[in-house]
């Protein structure tokens, strides 16, 4: 039995919103089983005649009064009553409600220490991970059996890269790069350390490839900020790694195997081997069905000239 | 699942690593172990013979490109040789063949240096 924790870290409450995400994908069974059941059987269901609003309203009410300082101790309650009431309303409602919840524990370290927030991951947490480990296995033969059947032109543009080919998109994409930068480091200098992790997350993910990506730039920032707050990058790159896998499962799960290559092939070139990376063995098994078929099907020669 | 062996063939200047089965998520770290206390021991001249090497993932790319940024900051690199097609395959579309210098033999890896 695991304990509760003390602290809800923010990469978690990432994770878990990855994995109600890829959850609602997995259909109505799926959904009861890992989520609704157990925070039914916590104790967190509330009667339909307790509904005064609906869960959308309540989300926006919250979402207003975290702005005022006066109602931050109850913020953790009334998040933990939303949920509550959302079981009974849809499971649309529901799985909105706990990635709000979800949300908020990141941005708010005052909600990630509260009872409501603890009790919350200790419910879903393991049947999420349990959820998440049964996927990632039948993820493995649905990936190859959709890579299977990828065409050579398909199979091409999965492997292509930003291309730089013409002037003008050359200038427009080191413009919107320059303009990405720009405002990372103002959100430094005004230490607002949550935009600058989305902001620098979102440069990371959408230019790592391209040959204007700022690497020795991205260290300095990212030295800073970890000086500033310890485990900052620790924090972006495990955000990284659970939005990529994330991105790759949904593609397999949609049957977009072009989605989950492009996943896999950034990942590689973002965490370069890195055995501590989160995910690690689990790309690790797609790219081996990967070039697997890679070979098989002797597409091997035509990908090089991409 | 193939286990991957590393053989030091040759100590000294370049020092010739022979790489024999695979490597992936579970045997990079140890690929990654070996060559840094290659490196502890004085080596700063590299030459990988993947002849009996049969598959990398960009796991083993990773490793490698860690150790070439090292050795070349320590003006020491890695060169390449006797790569089977799987290999130099994986590599060139992981853009890799173009970091490293690539020979057709152990001799004429250890005469580039």
């Amino acid at each position: 039995m695991m304990n509760k924790r003390a602290f809800i870290p923010a990469d978690l409450a990432l994770e878990l919103i990855k994995n109600i995400r890829v959850l609602a994908l997995a259909g109505k069974k799926k959904f009861n089983q890992h989520l609704v059941e157990p925070l039914a059987f916590g104790g967190w269901e509330r009667d339909k005649a307790h509904l005064a609003t609906t869960s959308a309203k309540l989300m926006d009410k919250i979402q207003e009064e975290i702005k005022d300082p006066a109602y931050e101790k109850a913020i953790p309650h009334k998040c933990k009553r939303l949920v509550s009431q959302s079981i009974s309303e849809s499971l649309s409602a529901l799985g909105d409600s706990c990635i709000f919840f979800l949300e908020r524990i990141q941005e708010m370290p005052t909600l990630a220490n509260s009872e409501e927030a603890r009790d919350f991951v200790f419910i879903i947490e393991k049947p999420l991970k349990t959820f998440a480990k049964e996927t990632a296995v039948a993820n493995e033969e649905r990936f190859e059996t959709s890579i299977q059947s990828l065409s050579l032109d398909d199979m091409k543009e999965a492997f292509d890269t930003v291309r730089l080919d013409g002037t003008r998109k050359k200038v427009y994409l080191e413009k919107t790069i320059h303009n990405l930068y720009q405002q990372v480091l103002l959100a430094t200098k005004s230490n607002n350390l949550a935009r600058c992790k989305k902001l620098l997350s979102t440069y990371i993910l959408s230019y790592h490839e391209t040959e204007i990506y700022n690497k020795t730039e991205v260290e300095t920032l990212l030295n800073a900020l970890d000086k500033r707050e310890e485990g900052f990058r620790k924090l972006i790159w495990d955000s990284l790694a659970i939005e990529i896998y994330y991105a790759v499962t949904r593609g397999i799960l949609e049957g977009n195997a072009k989605k989950a290559i492009q996943g896999i092939r950034k990942y590689a070139y973002i965490f370069e081997g890195d055995p501590d990376s989160k995910f690690y063995y689990e790309i690790d098994g797609l790219e081996r069905k990967l070039y697997g078929i890679i070979q098989t099907k002797d597409m091997m020669k035509d990908l090089r000239k991409v | 699942m193939e286990k991957l062996t590393i053989v030091e063939k040759k100590s000294g200047n370049p020092v010739v690593v022979q790489l024999t089965g695979e490597i992936d998520a579970k045997t990079a770290p140890d690929l990654k172990l070996q060559l840094e206390l290659m490196i502890g021991n004085g080596g700063t001249n590299f030459v990988l013979d993947m002849a009996g090497l049969t598959y990398i993932s960009s796991a083993g790319i990773g490793v490698l490109s860690a150790i070439l940024k090292f050795l070349k900051e320590k003006a020491g690199d890695i060169v390449l040789c006797n790569l089977t097609k799987e290999v130099k395959d994986t590599l060139d579309l992981m853009y890799f063949t173009k970091k490293v210098k690539v020979f057709a033999n152990v001799e004429g890896a250890i005469a580039s240096f």
